[in-house]
């Protein structure tokens, strides 16, 4: 993730992205901590990314302004984020990672610190906001029953050294209901990930 | 689910006497009692006037040097806050000029910690011997008690960005400069407030030891010039007045400095919050 990101060099191998100039990926990342800016606004904390690029003061108003209506946020816009639940700031950091509208998004466990309820109405949210978007959204998670929700297409990974053991497709139409979460294809589906986790992690070091 | 505002309306009116009185008469009773045993015990006791002046007495000779105590007021008034106020924005720039530069800052910051502990007192005679006797040795000491304290606590708020903010910038291809301006700066700003609220005070006591050494070099004198002349002629009273006006002139100073840090801090950090309640 960090080295999609452009965080940490590899130190063997190479990672190839369609449709990037070179060297500079337009990539956006979304981490479990919301990492808002506290004496900015929302509308300032969306803007973040194109005030970063130079882009004029109207252009980056606007553009956030649709980024935060996207993740329903709205009312919120002048909000600091002290006033803000643990699930709104996850939608603001979402709403900043969208501004620039990247061609690929990176989410590291973005729901991990929020509680069950909230946890499914922002993996609701996120498939309205991507069948918007269209972007390719890589996302890190624990949840087998999330990754089943979310995904196209899984990797299970071994713990140290990381290795991606497994692929799955996921072969769910879009759009996706809360009403998947208990038919049987959904339960064989998560059986099947589960399997390939629990095995790949037995042979590897401890956490 | 939304939260509801963190601020909450102050009661006002007779509410908000109610709410502030339990807090408010118990110190001030006590502030009372002490001031009439002050005002008549040393009489009676046989206290001589020159061990121990009543508050009316100091008060009368505050009056008598009238205008030479308030000039005395204003000039240290004026010294402290131009000396603080100098070590104020040259130690925060100072500051990240070393954070912007790891060389610099290594070789720097051991002798910003050093020289920020050492007591004035011991390095205020070598400013004289440098500077002269005069305002100006004043003003540096000033400085120096500032100084190094803002730069210190300064870099410690520019380094505390947590890494998860940096990698941020880093996926948006910030450069170092908008890192340090959008980022670190106003990181630190929470730790400049709380070195300038103790730097504040020490900026007073910095001048007034500043005056005890240097004198005056010909010009009207500051309150420590009082305090040293009249002591030597046992005008205790006048030495009273004196250290009074100089209490106040620090609390006066914490007094500005902690609104600054309201103002600065009040809509998005805990620290200023709380002290609204």
């Amino acid at each position: 993730m960090r080295m999609i990101a452009g965080l940490t060099r590899p130190s063997e191998g190479e990672i190839r992205m369609v449709g990037a100039e070179g060297d500079r990926q337009d990539v956006s990342i979304v981490f479990q901590d919301a990492t808002l800016l506290p004496w900015r606004t929302v509308l300032a904390n969306v803007a973040l990314p194109l005030e970063l690029r130079h882009v004029s003061r109207r252009e980056r108003e606007a553009a956030a302004r649709a980024a935060i209506e996207l993740v329903g946020l709205g009312p919120q816009v002048k909000a600091l984020p002290r006033q803000l639940s643990g699930g709104m700031r996850m939608r603001v950091s979402i709403a900043r990672a969208l501004v620039s509208h990247p061609p690929l998004l990176l989410m590291d466990e973005p729901f991990g610190a929020l509680d069950e309820i909230t946890r499914q109405q922002l993996q609701n949210e996120l498939l309205r906001i991507w069948s918007q978007e269209r972007c390719t959204i890589v996302f890190v998670t624990h949840s087998v029953m999330e990754a089943v929700f979310l995904s196209t297409r899984i990797a299970v990974m071994t713990p140290s050294p990381g290795r991606v053991a497994d692929v799955f497709d996921v072969p769910i139409a879009y759009p996706r209901s809360d009403d998947l979460r208990t038919t049987p294809e959904f339960s064989a589906q998560v059986a099947a990930v589960s399997r390939s986790l629990h095995r790949n992690m037995a042979g590897g070091t401890p956490c | 689910m939304p939260t509801t505002q963190a601020r909450r309306r102050r009661p006002r009116g007779a509410a908000w006497i109610r709410a502030w009185w339990p807090s408010v008469w118990p110190p001030t009773l006590a502030f009372v009692v002490a001031i009439l045993a002050w005002q008549f015990l040393p009489g009676p006791m046989g206290l001589p006037v020159y061990i121990l002046p009543t508050p009316s007495a100091i008060w009368a000779t505050a009056v008598d040097h009238g205008p030479e105590f308030v000039s005395a007021i204003v000039l240290t008034s004026v010294t402290s806050f131009a000396g603080f106020a100098i070590s104020a924005v040259l130690g925060v720039l100072g500051a990240l000029v070393m954070a912007g530069w790891k060389p610099l800052e290594r070789t720097l910051y051991p002798y910003a910690i050093i020289l920020s502990t050492v007591p004035i007192i011991a390095i205020a005679p070598l400013v004289v011997i440098w500077f002269g006797t005069g305002t100006l040795s004043i003003l540096v000491i000033t400085f120096i008690v500032g100084f190094f304290p803002i730069v210190a606590n300064t870099l410690v708020g520019l380094q505390s960005a947590s890494s998860t903010s940096v990698d941020l910038f880093r996926v948006y291809h910030a450069s170092k400069l908008q890192v340090m301006l959008k980022l670190r700066f106003p990181t630190s700003l929470p730790f400049i407030m709380a070195a300038l609220k103790v730097t504040a005070t020490l900026a007073v006591i910095g001048t007034i030891v500043g005056e005890y050494v240097a004198g005056t070099g010909g010009g009207n004198g500051g309150l420590g010039y009082i305090v040293i002349v009249a002591s030597n002629r046992l005008e205790t009273a006048y030495v009273f007045a004196a250290a009074i006006a100089a209490a106040l002139l620090g609390i006066l100073f914490f007094a500005l400095a902690s609104l600054l840090s309201m103002r600065v801090l009040g809509s998005w950090h805990e620290s200023a919050m709380k002290a609204e309640q």
